[in-house]
């Protein structure tokens, strides 16, 4: 008996350890062999330890594989990828809206493709998808969150986690820790309150639910004048927040306040709408919350993903938190406690009376939306927008796609003001890399990509990839902002590239277009 | 169930894949592009929020049978609820999650006929189906007038002293150094809707809405561009495409060319320019008394 049993282990043994499983330990101490979440690890950093490639070799960094996407349907404006693909066991995971596929890493051969039904919801991005064990998960145009089997791409379960009759539309990566999968949601047209919930991995019911406003009686409540506004408030979560293991903290930048452009009926800070916030992962429950843009009216969410590096400041070392938020602002802040520690502009704004005590921009109330329009900078697309930004904690640098944008800000609604209530006529749509040093905002340097259009990965090997609007990648050197290498592919890069080393050899993996590309040192040899 | 979402990132999504600042460059890509078959066909008049609530695959509204329930909204349901919808001493029927989910009365349709006694709305027991199917109608477009942003009417644009605008535009806004009220400028109030007027007056280049919807309107002036080669040559022409690695023209006698930028040194005189570097030293009032000037100049 003991023999069989021990035969019985050493036959499981190999089996279980070439699982393709994704463990929940593995999401908290991913390998370089992998990409298994969104910013690839908890903190946001977008940042790989890999430096196969590096500044010495990178010009002869060539094509590996490219795969385009097929028969994806009408996807709208999201049918380019804009999703970070994930990466597990060999095999990248990826989307459009209502389209996921499973495609080799090392080859870029269609391993499956799964097509959720046409609907009515918003298709204007995808984002990508989650997993855990063998399970996929990504949210729909119209507000499921579906999961797949990862070997076939088979459904298993959607449950609904927003109502899309109401105007809310989804687009993020689920964010999976232990055995909770995060879910946020879009959509602002309609003065819906935005709500983060957990969701059971197994069966997709809800394990808590979080909404932005707070309930009456709770602090920040008082920051509305009344239930009304309140309940209308917005605030949406559509963007992927980063973890903390050790404090069991997420971490989640807060969309807007409705109606969007008119600030007259809400009164207030209008909490925690562009707001950084902390809550516990298991629980729900707020620990922290940090405004940036006290009572917006300019469409500046602060969704930009709040990156966490353990560092040193004043002279003291800290767990941090650094978001460049779309309001022309640069915030850190120690993410234990939520303790402001850094304000700095990193473009020219013209929106503010100066900074609180807090650290918070003061709004200039002059520079609101009104019926003949304000000359304001950033435009509401912002000085910072979704491209994923990145941080190298061995040079300290922040590095976030800039926009030094102008926009004519209109108030237009008649009567009560609902939905928008306003719109804002752009100017120009600029787009620079800048190199932030977070100890002081400093800009290191800056670099020129002609718009807004992709997301940014550093790696150890000192550089920085990126796309231009004119089609190129490009892979800069992280300390002084120089092009070290560049080469065109057949759209902008719409997404943020992503590495991994598979059988000894790194690969940088792109999204233009509907199409992906991989490059590697020697290309496919 | 008809209206579209037109959310914080709708306008970045927009433009996310376009090629920049360089408006006219932007439009000669997007005219290639066939995002979805529909951009290149959208008709030239129309309200640009139909144009893109139809690019996003909305169902449209029936305007027809909307005008129908309005004459019907009004009398029977105005009172309480707002002529609009925007609700009264009734709740707002515009963002109601009923209303949302009704689709031709299936929900409102028997609240309307029995009434909420216990809230005070008595039953419309009158009103037949096609009726409240009508109403259904007329509470969705006022939905989708909310959500979508683009068919907003800006107006009212005229606040400022056109006087002032005249010593700026001669005087501190150095605009007479360029441009001619009685040449380039004469008129120009009358071939440019006010927003559109002060756009250019601001940045002259189309707005990424009309580029993005492939709309003949009025390009941005030509960039002229000079390129030195290394053995010391002069080459100009109207920029084509400037990047970190290659600048393009077309030159004088109309060819197309190329150089890679790192053996070349480039001048480009960008009419834009100076309306950039105002852009942040303008305060509101000289932008909407400069902007009263160029309304005279019909």
């Amino acid at each position: 008996m003991r023999i069989w049993a021990l035969m019985f282990v050493l036959l499981l043994a190999p089996i279980v350890l070439c699982g393709q499983e994704l463990t929940p330990e593995a999401l908290v101490k991913p390998g370089t062999d992998s990409w298994p979440t969104y910013n690839g690890d908890y903190s946001g950093q977008r940042h790989s330890l890999l430096d196969q490639i590096n500044t010495s070799n990178v010009a002869s960094l060539s094509l590996a594989w490219m795969y385009r996407a097929t028969d994806y349907g009408a996807a709208g404006f999201g049918s380019v990828i804009k999703s970070t693909p994930i990466e597990v066991n060999g095999v990248l995971y990826f989307t459009m809206p209502d389209n996921v596929w499973a495609v080799d890493a090392r080859s870029g051969r269609e391993v499956w493709h799964y097509k959720y039904p046409p609907n009515e919801g918003g298709h204007i991005g995808q984002r990508g998808v989650a997993m855990l064990g063998n399970w996929i998960y990504t949210e729909t145009p119209d507000c499921n969150l579906v999961s797949l089997n990862a070997k076939d791409g088979k459904e298993r379960w959607r449950k609904q986690i927003a109502d899309a009759k109401l105007e809310y539309f989804c687009t993020m990566s689920p964010l999976v820790v232990g055995n909770h999968i995060i879910t946020g949601v879009g959509g602002d047209s309609l003065d819906n309150p935005g709500y983060l919930e957990s969701r059971d991995p197994e069966t997709g019911e809800m394990q808590w639910h979080w909404n932005t406003e707070p309930n009456p009686g709770e602090p920040g409540s008082e920051s509305w004048p009344d239930a009304e506004a309140r309940n209308h408030g917005g605030g949406m979560t559509w963007m992927t927040g980063t973890y903390d293991p050790d404090l069991r903290l997420i971490y989640w930048g807060i969309g807007n306040p409705n109606p969007v452009h008119a600030g007259a009926g809400r009164k207030g800070d209008n909490l925690w709408t562009c707001s950084i916030v902390a809550l516990n992962v298991d629980t729900g429950k707020l620990v922290w919350g940090y405004q940036v843009s006290p009572h917006d009216t300019h469409d500046w969410d602060a969704t930009q993903t709040p990156i966490l590096f353990d560092g040193e400041f004043n002279g003291k070392r800290r767990k941090l938190l650094a978001q460049a938020s779309r309001n022309g602002f640069f915030f850190v802040l120690d993410r234990s406690s939520g303790e402001h520690l850094l304000t700095t502009p990193f473009i020219n704004t013209n929106w503010t009376l100066g900074i609180n005590a807090k650290g918070q921009p003061i709004p200039n109330p002059k520079k609101e939306p009104t019926r003949d329009g304000t000359l304001v900078s950033p435009s509401s697309n912002g000085a910072a927008n979704w491209f994923a930004p990145s941080f190298n904690p061995t040079a300290g640098l922040f590095y976030v796609v800039a926009s030094q944008s102008y926009s004519v800000f209109y108030l237009t609604a008649e009567g009560k003001a609902e939905g928008f209530a306003g719109r804002d006529d752009f100017l120009n749509y600029p787009g620079t890399i800048k190199a932030i040093d977070y100890k002081s905002g400093e800009i290191r340097w800056a670099h020129d990509l002609g718009g807004m259009g992709s997301g940014l990965l550093t790696t150890a090997g000192n550089l920085l990839f990126a796309g231009d609007t004119s089609r190129h990648i490009l892979a800069i050197d992280s300390t002084t902002g120089k092009t070290l290498w560049h080469t065109t592919v057949a759209a902008n890069q719409a997404n943020g590239a992503i590495t991994y080393e598979l059988d000894g050899k790194q690969y940088v993996v792109v999204g233009a277009g509907d199409s992906l590309f991989a490059f590697a040192l020697g290309g496919s040899h | 169930m008809s209206h579209r979402y037109f959310g914080a990132v709708a306008v970045l999504l927009l433009f996310a894949s376009m090629s920049s600042g360089q408006a006219d460059q932007a439009a000669k890509a997007e005219k290639q592009k066939t995002a979805n078959g529909q951009a290149k066909d959208a008709p030239q008049k129309e309200n640009a929020g139909d144009a893109i609530a139809a690019l996003m695959g909305g169902t449209p509204i029936d305007k027809e049978a909307a005008e129908r329930g309005r004459k019907i909204f009004v009398p029977a349901c105005g009172f309480c609820h707002g002529n609009d919808a925007h609700g009264k001493s009734g709740p707002d029927l515009v963002r109601s999650a009923l209303v949302l989910h009704d689709n031709k009365g299936d929900v409102i349709g028997p609240i309307i006929r029995n009434g909420r006694p216990e809230r005070g709305m008595p039953p419309f027991s009158a009103l037949s189906a096609e009726q409240i199917a009508d109403i259904s109608t007329f509470l969705h477009s006022r939905a989708a007038d909310v959500t979508n942003r683009f068919a907003y009417k800006i107006g009212d644009l005229i606040t400022g002293d056109a006087h002032k605008g005249a010593a700026f535009f001669n005087g501190d806004g150095h605009c007479a150094s360029c441009h001619s009220t009685t040449g380039d400028l004469a008129h120009v109030a009358a071939k440019y809707e006010p927003v559109e007027l002060q756009r250019r007056m601001l940045y002259p280049a189309p707005s990424l809405i009309d580029v993005f919807l492939g709309r003949a309107v009025a390009p941005s002036a030509p960039t002229k561009v000079t390129v030195q080669l290394a053995s010391g040559e002069r080459v100009s022409g109207v920029l084509d495409h400037l990047d970190e690695f290659t600048v393009s023209m077309h030159d004088a006698a109309g060819w197309y060319r190329s150089f890679p930028r790192e053996n070349v040194t480039v001048d480009v005189q960008d009419p834009r320019a100076a309306h950039e570097g105002l852009l942040p030293k303008y305060s509101d009032q000289e932008m909407h008394d400069v902007f009263a000037y160029l309304e005279t100049l019909k």
